[in-house]
C-alpha cells in the first residue's frame, strides 16, 4: 500500500519558488487502479515521480508497505526500483539499439533472473504483438512501442505500475488499448497508477485522484 | 550480449577515439621498439670491433722516454707507439710490428712490416685498401719524395674507430718524414686509465684517452636518454589522446543519459551503469591498441623488409609495456563511468 502524508515538493528556480506538490496525503489500496486527473502544472508528473522514487519530497512521509521509503539509502532504492514499482512514460523510453525481446528483458536482466523467448512470446501475445520480438523500435509505430514498454512491465513483476500520460502520443483505439491492459494488470496483482487529461480514461479507473495547485481536490 | 549491442550504436561517437588511442599506442610502442633495435644496432657496432683498447694521444712535441716507465707502472703487456701525420690523402702511420698484434688487421696479400724491417729501417710499407687503389696499385709508393715498396696490402675493414685502416699507408717507426704537427698516439691494451700519472706527465689538455668500452657506455647512455626523451614525447600524446577519450565519453554520457535513465528504472544500479561503461570505454581503448599494435608490426616489417635497420623486439618488454597502456585506458574509462553511474532518474528524465 501506498500512503502519502503532507507530502511537499517545491522547485527553486534563481528568482522564484515553484511549489509543485503542497501538502498532498493520499492513500491507494494494493490490487487498486487509480487515476490522476488535473490540469496542466498541477503537479501530477511530480507527484508521481515521488511515489516510483526518482525524486524525495522536501517534507512529508512516504510510506511504502509501512516502510518509510523517505530514508531509504542507494542500495535499496535499487532494490524498489528492481522489485517494487515501474514507470511507463509518454515517450514509451524503450532502448533504441535492442530489439523487442531485448528490450523486455532488460529489467529480468538487472533482477538477474532469466526467461527464453517461448515465454516472452507468451508476453508478447498478451499486448497483441506476437511476431514482433525480433523487431527495433525504430521499426514499430506509436502503440506498438507503447505495448512493448507494457510488456516490459508485465515481465519485470513490480507490484506497483505508474504510467504518466501513457496515451499522450497515441490515438484513441491505441489509448484505449493500452487502458485496457493496464487495467488488466490488476489481475496480475499489480497496482496501477494513471496519470491522464482524458476525462474518458479516467472514468475506467476504480478510483479519481484530482490536484489542483498542489493539492488534492478530490 | 547486448553491450556489443549498445557499443556499435554509439560507434560514432567512438571513432575518433580509437583512431587517436591508435595513433597514441602506435607512437609509443614504435618509439620504444625503433630505439631499442637502433641502440642495439649502434651497441653491436661498437662491440663488433671486439678490442678492449684504449688509445692515448698526445699533443705536441714529447720525448718518448716515459713510454716504458709507463707500461711497466701500470703492468702493461701489450703497446706499442706510433706517430701519424696527413700526407696529401693517406695518413702516414710509422709504427713498430706490435701494432700489427694489438689490431691484427687482415692481409689481402703480403705481409706486415716485421722486426727486421723496422730494426733495418727498410724502405717498406703496408698500405691500407683504399691506399691502395688511389695509388693505382703499384708495388711503390713516395711519401715526401722517399721512394718505399709496397710488401703487403691490408683488406679493407669498416669497423674501426681509432684509425682509418683503409686510407692509411705504414711505414717504419725509424722513418721521420712529417713536416707538420705530430701526433704521438700509443696503442694499450687492457683498457688502463692511469689519468693521474698521465695528467702529471702531458698536463691537463695535452693528452687524450679513448676506451671503446667507456665509448660504449657513453654511446649507451645517449641513446637511452634519446630513447626516454621519445618515449615521454609519445607519451604526451597519449595523455593528450587519453584526456580527448575522457572529455568525450563525458560528452556521451550527457547525451546518453535518456538510456542511463531507461535503465535505471529497470532496476539497473549505479554499480550496474558504472560497470557497463568502464567496459565499453575499455573495449573502446582496447580496440585502439589493437589497431596501434598491428600498425607497429606492420611498420616493423615493412622497415626490416627494406632493410633500413635490423628491427629487435624484446617480446617481454614490449608486453609490458602494452600492459601497462591498457591500465592507463582501463584508469582513464573509470571517471567518465563513475559519472554515468552517478546520473539519476530525474536527471535523465529531466533531460528529455
Ligand atoms: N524540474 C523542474 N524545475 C522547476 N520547476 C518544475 C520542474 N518540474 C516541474 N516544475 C513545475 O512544477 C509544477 C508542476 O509540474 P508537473 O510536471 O508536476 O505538472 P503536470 O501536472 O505533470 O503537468 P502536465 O499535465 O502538463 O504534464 C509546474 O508549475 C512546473 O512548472
Ligand atoms: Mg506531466
Amino acid at each position: 500500500m501506498i500512503k502519502l502524508v503532507d507530502v511537499c515538493r517545491t522547485y527553486h528556480l534563481k528568482n522564484q519558488d515553484v511549489k509543485a506538490l503542497d501538502g498532498i496525503s493520499l492513500e491507494i489500496p494494493d490490487c487498486s487502479f487509480t487515476a490522476i486527473t488535473g490540469h496542466s502544472g498541477c503537479g501530477k508528473t511530480t507527484l508521481l515521480n515521488i511515489i516510483a522514487g526518482y525524486d524525495r519530497p522536501d517534507s512529508g512521509l512516504y510510506l511504502y508497505d509501512g516502510r518509510l521509503v523517505n530514508d531509504y539509502d542507494e542500495q535499496k532504492m535499487t532494490d524498489f526500483y528492481r522489485h517494487e514499482v515501474s514507470m511507463i512514460f509518454q515517450e514509451f523510453h524503450l532502448l533504441p539499439y535492442l530489439n523487442v525481446y531485448e528490450n523486455i528483458r532488460l529489467p529480468l536482466h538487472y533482477q538477474k533472473r532469466r526467461r527464453n523467448d517461448k515465454e516472452m512470446d507468451a508476453v508478447l501475445e498478451q499486448v497483441g504483438l506476437r511476431g514482433y520480438g525480433r523487431f527495433y523500435p525504430h521499426q514499430l509505430s506509436g502503440g506498438q512501442k507503447q505495448r512493448v514498454a507494457l510488456a516490459r512491465t508485465l515481465v519485470s513483476e513490480v507490484r506497483v505500475v505508474l504510467a504518466d500520460e501513457p496515451t499522450g502520443a497515441l490515438d484513441r483505439e491505441n489509448a484505449d488499448n493500452i487502458v485496457k491492459l493496464l487495467k488488466g494488470m490488476k489481475e496480475y496483482g499489480m497496482t496501477v497508477v494513471l496519470v491522464t487529461h482524458d476525462e474518458g480514461i479516467a472514468m475506467m479507473a476504480d478510483r479519481i485522484i484530482t490536484l489542483e495547485n498542489g493539492h488534492v481536490v478530490s | 550480449m547486448w553491450l556489443v549491442r549498445e557499443l556499435l550504436f554509439h560507434r560514432k561517437q567512438h571513432y575518433l577515439n580509437v583512431v587517436a588511442n591508435a595513433m597514441a599506442v602506435f607512437l609509443v610502442l614504435i618509439v620504444s621498439v625503433l630505439s631499442d633495435s637502433l641502440t642495439r644496432g649502434i651497441n653491436e657496432e661498437i662491440g663488433s670491433l671486439g678490442l678492449d683498447v684504449t688509445m692515448l694521444q698526445v699533443y705536441g712535441e714529447v720525448n718518448d722516454y716515459w713510454f716504458e716507465d709507463f707500461c711497466r707502472e701500470f703492468d702493461i703487456k701489450k703497446a706499442t707507439l706510433y706517430y701519424s701525420f696527413q700526407h696529401e690523402e693517406f695518413s702516414v702511420v710509422s709504427c713498430n710490428e706490435k701494432l700489427y698484434e694489438l689490431f691484427e688487421p687482415e692481409l689481402l696479400k703480403g705481409r706486415f712490416l716485421n722486426e727486421t724491417d723496422i730494426s733495418n729501417n727498410d724502405n717498406v710499407a703496408v698500405v691500407g685498401f683504399d691506399a691502395y687503389e688511389k695509388n693505382d696499385r703499384k708495388d711503390t709508393v713516395e711519401i715526401n719524395g722517399v721512394e718505399f715498396r709496397v710488401i703487403g696490402v691490408l683488406n679493407r675493414s669498416e669497423n674501426n674507430l681509432f684509425v682509418d685502416y683503409d686510407s692509411s699507408i705504414f711505414i717504419p717507426i725509424g722513418y721521420d718524414l712529417s713536416t707538420g704537427v705530430r701526433n704521438h698516439s700509443y696503442y694499450y691494451a687492457e683498457g688502463h686509465y692511469a689519468e693521474a700519472y698521465l695528467e702529471n706527465i702531458f698536463g691537463e689538455n695535452g693528452y687524450m684517452l679513448i676506451n671503446q668500452s667507456s665509448l660504449l657506455k657513453t654511446t649507451g647512455q645517449m641513446s637511452e636518454l634519446v630513447r626516454k626523451v621519445l618515449l615521454f614525447i609519445a607519451s604526451v600524446s597519449l595523455a593528450v589522446s587519453m584526456t580527448g577519450m575522457i572529455n568525450s565519453m563525458l560528452a556521451g554520457i550527457k547525451e546518453r543519459s535518456y538510456e542511463i535513465g531507461i535503465k535505471k528504472v529497470m532496476g539497473a544500479s549505479a554499480f550496474d551503469v558504472y560497470c557497463e561503461f568502464a567496459l565499453e570505454s575499455f573495449a573502446v581503448f582496447s580496440l585502439g591498441l589493437l589497431i596501434g599494435v598491428m600498425l607497429v608490426i606492420l611498420t616493423c616489417w615493412l622497415i626490416s623488409s627494406a632493410g633500413i635497420i635490423d628491427i629487435h623486439v624484446d617480446y617481454t618488454e614490449n608486453a609490458r609495456l602494452i600492459f601497462r597502456l591498457s591500465l592507463v585506458g582501463f584508469v582513464c574509462g573509470l571517471y567518465p563511468a563513475w559519472r554515468a553511474g552517478r546520473i539519476t532518474i530525474m536527471d535523465a528524465i529531466r533531460k528529455v
